[in-house]
């Protein structure tokens, strides 16, 4: 268990500082609450997968797909949402921005 | 969502100055993936130096803490008093023990009612709704068992019988009277403590290495304790009212003072939870025995180790060890390890109701525990699954009423939880209650963040979410189905119990899903 927590680790680590260069260059940078809303994502995220494996390990197959279903809807659809309100320029903006090049 | 703001050339080199090459991204990536790792080697590397998994045989008995329960201490247990406490008649108060008497009686002299006791000739003009269901029980129920037991090859349970026996092979000594047995092999220059509060650090590590796994300690409310038991085994009471002897046993006898010695000052409460696997084969596979005895051993153990160090001690609290002189619930609510439940038995944070206690009484000189509020009662309020699942329809599905003991409390009707247990072929137990708990959860991520929460939640509203998840996505037989022809389990039996694998002649049946 140790060494699956430290691989998760390690990803979280990885994935965190990806998020970070590549907002910065996008000029995105987010800022302590738009982190916080992210940080609070990747917990469903993480509840969603727990909740998935846990129920198969304990041979809830029902409780795995049934609430994994519904967990995994639920974070999806927040994601697209909060990938779009965070990091998604409107196109009306582009070409704004273009025409003032 | 921040722009691009091209036209403002101060910010565009700003970016430009930050922007990171790709490479340089990727050995920054590597660095903080290759830190991580290293810290995460370091932590895992320390922990697994301090943890009880790697102490070889002897993990269990470390009292490794599942559940803090020191932030939701209280100074009142929460339970409601309400009233003073009606003792009865145990003897006969007990569906058990009465038709066990009626039953002897009838067998011993052939003329019915004629020759009950007199206690009992008592109880019934008072009862007489309890003089027809106690005859029921042996015109309808016993022979519908028995017909029920007919259709079904009781080598089934061939493995779960070897494992009653196996667990009741080597059991403590039964008590005597307190003013002799509590004393016979204490020492007689007691060890003098120095502070209770490290006394009774020692007793629940003690405990712990004799086999409990949680452990609480309280100062003995009169209360709870019915009276030593007499020494006479209930089943000879009608043999002996036969020749005109009817010993009446001192445990809390028709509302009388009782006389509790003064050194049961306080309970050493000792709960071991049932095997997690076994459980969920309730009923048809439900045995109580493994966890009667390793929390009674442990108690007896206990005791002995008390004894040595110079003080009176006794054991009690379940059928294992000895008669039932106290009430153990209420003393590991004061005790701190967990509430009262909806079926009116103690729910543990860790282990929900599936726990069984022993109790050891002594007046070595130790800081008791305080109770916890785990907002139990919030939630049971919310909650009604082991009502719902009941299959003897014994557990109540509203509020709270005082009961005999003087206490609010919820309390299941012992006569429907009887009839039903003692309709389940061959085992003749149940259990559903234990099972069907929301709070009887393995220990892992998602359970422990979920006790977490649930504990902590003083808006309910955690509670609704887990509830409504909890009915929504665990499915479980409806009470219906426990009973005959479909003899439900609650889950699967555990391979090791199925008597069909690994024996010939054994039909697959019940095991079957």
């Amino acid at each position: 268990m140790s060494l699956y927590s430290f691989i998760a680790g390690m990803g979280i680590a990885v994935a965190v500082y990806w998020l970070y260069s590549w907002s910065k260059q996008r000029g995105q940078s987010l800022n302590w609450w738009k982190w916080l809303v992210v940080c609070a994502w990747v917990l469903l995220l993480f509840l969603t997968d727990i909740f998935i494996f846990t129920s198969l390990g304990e041979n809830e197959s029902r409780a795995a797909l049934m609430g994994g279903v519904f967990l995994t809807a639920i974070t999806v659809i927040s994601g697209v949402g909060i990938w779009r309100w965070f990091f998604t320029v409107p196109k009306a903006k582009i070409i704004d921005n273009a025409s003032k090049m | 969502m921040e722009n691009n703001q091209l036209e403002n050339g101060s910010v565009a080199d700003k970016i430009k100055s930050v922007q990171i090459s790709r490479r340089s991204l990727f050995k920054f990536a590597g660095l903080a993936g290759g830190v991580a790792a290293l810290g995460g080697i370091a932590a895992s590397s320390f922990g697994d130096a301090k943890s009880i998994d790697t102490m070889m045989g002897w993990e269990s008995e470390q009292g490794e803490v599942y559940f803090n329960r020191e932030p939701f201490r209280v100074d009142k247990p929460g339970y409601e008093i309400k009233g003073p406490v009606n003792r009865v008649d145990q003897d006969v108060d007990s569906p058990t023990f009465r038709r066990l008497y009626y039953q002897e009686d009838a067998l011993l002299s052939k003329k019915g009612e004629e020759n009950l006791m007199p206690r009992l000739k008592e109880y019934y003009a008072k009862h007489p709704d309890k003089l027809e269901s106690d005859r029921a029980w042996f015109t309808k129920l016993l022979p519908n068992l028995a017909e029920e037991e007919k259709k079904m090859n009781k080598d089934m349970w061939g493995i779960a019988t070897a494992w009653n026996k196996a667990w009741t092979s080597m059991l403590a000594p039964l008590v005597g009277d307190p003013k002799e047995w509590d004393f016979k092999g204490v020492i007689k220059e007691p060890l003098k403590v120095k502070d209770p509060k490290e006394t009774s650090k020692l007793i629940k590590k003690m405990a712990g290495l004799f086999g409990g796994t949680l452990v609480g300690i309280t100062k003995v409310n009169p209360r709870w304790i019915l009276g030593w038991g007499g020494g006479v085994d209930p089943r000879m009471l009608p043999i002996l009212a036969a020749v005109g002897i009817d010993p009446i046993t001192p445990r809390g006898v028709r509302g009388g003072p009782i006389d509790i010695p003064d050194w049961w000052q306080y309970a050493i409460v000792i709960a071991v939870p049932h095997e997690p696997n076994l459980i969920e084969a309730t009923p048809l596979f439900y045995s109580p025995f493994e966890a009667y005895t390793r929390s009674g051993l442990a108690a007896a153990r206990l005791t002995g180790f008390i004894k040595a160090l110079g003080y009176p001690a006794r054991y009690n609290g379940n059928p294992i060890i000895g008669w039932d002189e106290l009430l153990p619930t209420p003393l590991a609510i004061d005790a701190g390890l967990g509430e009262m439940g909806r079926p009116g038995i103690l729910v543990t944070p860790e282990f929900g109701p599936s726990v069984k206690l022993a109790v050891v009484l002594t007046n070595l000189p130790m800081e008791p525990d305080r109770p916890i509020n785990m907002g139990l009662k919030d939630f049971c309020d919310k909650c009604g699954i082991c009502a719902e699942k009941c299959p003897g329809g014994s557990i109540p599905s509203g509020q709270p009423e005082l009961q005999d003991d003087g206490v609010v409390r919820w309390m299941s009707d012992r006569e429907k939880c009887q009839n039903y247990y003692a309709s389940v072929p061959v085992r003749h137990m149940c259990g559903v209650c234990y099972s069907v708990c929301p709070w009887r959860r393995f220990d892992n991520a998602l359970h422990k963040y979920s006790r977490e929460l649930a504990v902590r939640d003083r808006t309910g509203i955690a509670h609704q979410i887990m509830l409504w998840g909890q009915k929504s996505f665990y499915p479980s037989p409806s009470k219906d189905d426990y009973n005959a022809p479909t003899w439900a389990t609650y889950k699967d039996v555990p391979w090791w119990m199925r008597t069909d694998m690994f024996f010939d002649g054994i039909p697959e049946g019940i095991f079957k899903k």
